[in-house]
């Protein structure tokens, strides 16, 4: 083996990824050659550096228990999955969808706008899409910084882990053009969404106020904490205005 | 939940889960800040669940960071690296990989690299270009062979050579370039 042949399998012999017959004709080739093994010893030196120094990522303990817990059977199917089981009224977002782009279609004609149809309609467009949550985690030290990191403001990520609410997750949507955070949390069987914005920003609160049940999906607003809160769900309106008093004390406690 | 669910979700368990620090690891080093890595790592379980029936068993550590891999590189694709700066890393836990006392015994020449030499490593490697960093992390952190690369990162083996040569050139001009400044 020449100098050129075996300065070519240099690489895959420090690696040991060469074959036996190769193996031995480099390192005859070593024996004889200083060029090949001042390369060599460069190399191995990098390397001890490389495999001694601290430079793999330790994952962080928060999110090995969070991935842990949504794997483990005993607890129940992964959080993706059980939102897929919790058996969201498609017909019934179907026909709403349907609905509400008659809705725009009429709003072109008459410049008339039903309060709320944008929150319902982001409401039933998360329900029935693929694209229900963009960040999947019930721990709000993941949300909130996932939230932070796509919007100019940081919104209060009440974590409600309690039996009867949960966080699950959470998503940016887009409401009168503007970047909005959607909390989503589960109630029960209800998927609960809370859209949060800094109060005095965009979109205008006035669009989900006094707004009536849109074919069953309810909208209530409120402030909490110098934000702006809409919260929207298929829920009845006692179990809503509970939801809200629980989520806003919460909130606001932080 | 149907049985065939259950067991499946404790195969997951048993089998993909114990190589989540060797996702996490990939997903930090392609992505280069905490943030976008939990969420790569997040979005390639939920995959690699929804794949596993698919999965035929065998080497599940190149299974799951090759679904890594291609998470991070459409997540990439989507968010522009400008509006992500490298986050400042003095808090994140770091180790050395695995292997390394047996390194360490066969290269006593090698075993002694300062805090300084380490973050000058880890700069250098962060700045290389996305398919040379990543042969060098599967290689050097996760000590895959080149096949094993290969067919996580979807490339010939010599491929895989050619990018670890160019690698480790860069690494080892910016480390020879260190040491004479200081
Ligand atoms: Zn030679």
């Amino acid at each position: 083996m020449n100098h050129a042949e075996a300065r070519a399998l240099l690489e895959a012999y420090l690696d040991e990824q060469l074959e036996i017959g190769d193996t031995v004709r480099v390192a005859a080739h070593l024996a004889e050659c200083e060029s090949c093994r001042a390369w060599l010893g460069e190399r191995r030196a990098l390397r001890a550096q490389l495999r001694t120094a601290p430079l793999r990522y330790r994952m962080p303990a928060a999110l090995a228990a969070e991935i842990r817990s949504q794997a483990v059977p005993a607890r129940g199917a992964p959080l993706r999955q059980r939102l897929l089981e919790m058996q969201w009224p498609r017909a019934l977002a179907a026909s709403v969808l349907v609905g509400l782009a008659g809705l725009w279609a009429g709003h072109a004609l008459t410049v008339r706008r039903i309060a709320g149809e944008e929150w319902v309609g982001a409401y039933v467009r998360s329900n029935l899409g693929a694209r229900s949550l963009d960040v999947l985690s019930s721990d709000h030290h993941t949300v909130k910084p996932w939230l932070s990191a796509r919007l100019t403001y940081s919104p209060p990520v009440p974590e409600m882990s309690g039996p009867d609410d949960e966080l699950l997750g959470a998503r940016v949507d887009y409401i009168e053009r503007s970047a909005v955070a959607a909390l989503v949390y589960r109630h029960g069987k209800h998927q609960v969404d809370v859209f949060v914005w800094p109060e005095r920003e965009r979109p205008d609160p006035a669009t989900a106020a006094n707004a009536a049940p849109i074919a069953g999906f309810r909208l209530l607003s409120s402030r909490a904490a110098g934000f702006n809160v809409v919260i929207v769900s298929d829920m009845s309106a006692s179990e809503m205005i509970g939801f809200r008093a629980r989520w806003s004390g919460l909130a606001s406690a932080r | 939940m149907p049985l065939s669910t259950a067991s499946r979700n404790s195969r997951f368990s048993a089998e993909v889960l114990p190589h989540g620090g060797a996702a996490y690891n990939l997903a930090r080093w392609l992505s280069r800040n905490e943030t976008d890595a939990r969420d790569i790592v997040q979005e390639s379980l939920a995959r690699a669940l929804q794949y596993f029936e698919g999965f035929r068993g065998g080497d599940a550590r190149s299974w799951l960071l090759r679904i890594v891999r291609n998470t991070a590189s459409t997540w990439l694709v989507s968010r522009p690296p400008a509006a992500h700066p490298d986050q400042s890393e003095a808090d994140e836990p770091l180790e050395p990989a695995p292997g390394s006392g047996a390194m360490r015994d066969a290269d006593p020449l090698g075993a002694l690299i300062s805090q300084d030499q380490a973050r000058v490593l880890r700069q250098a490697i962060a700045q290389l270009p996305l398919e040379y960093r990543e042969v060098l992390v599967l290689r050097e952190f996760e000590d895959l062979a080149y096949r094993q690369i290969a067919a996580i990162v979807g490339c010939p083996i010599g491929t895989v050579m050619s990018r670890l040569a160019r690698a480790r050139d860069e690494l080892g001009a910016r480390m020879r370039a260190e040491a004479q400044s200081s």
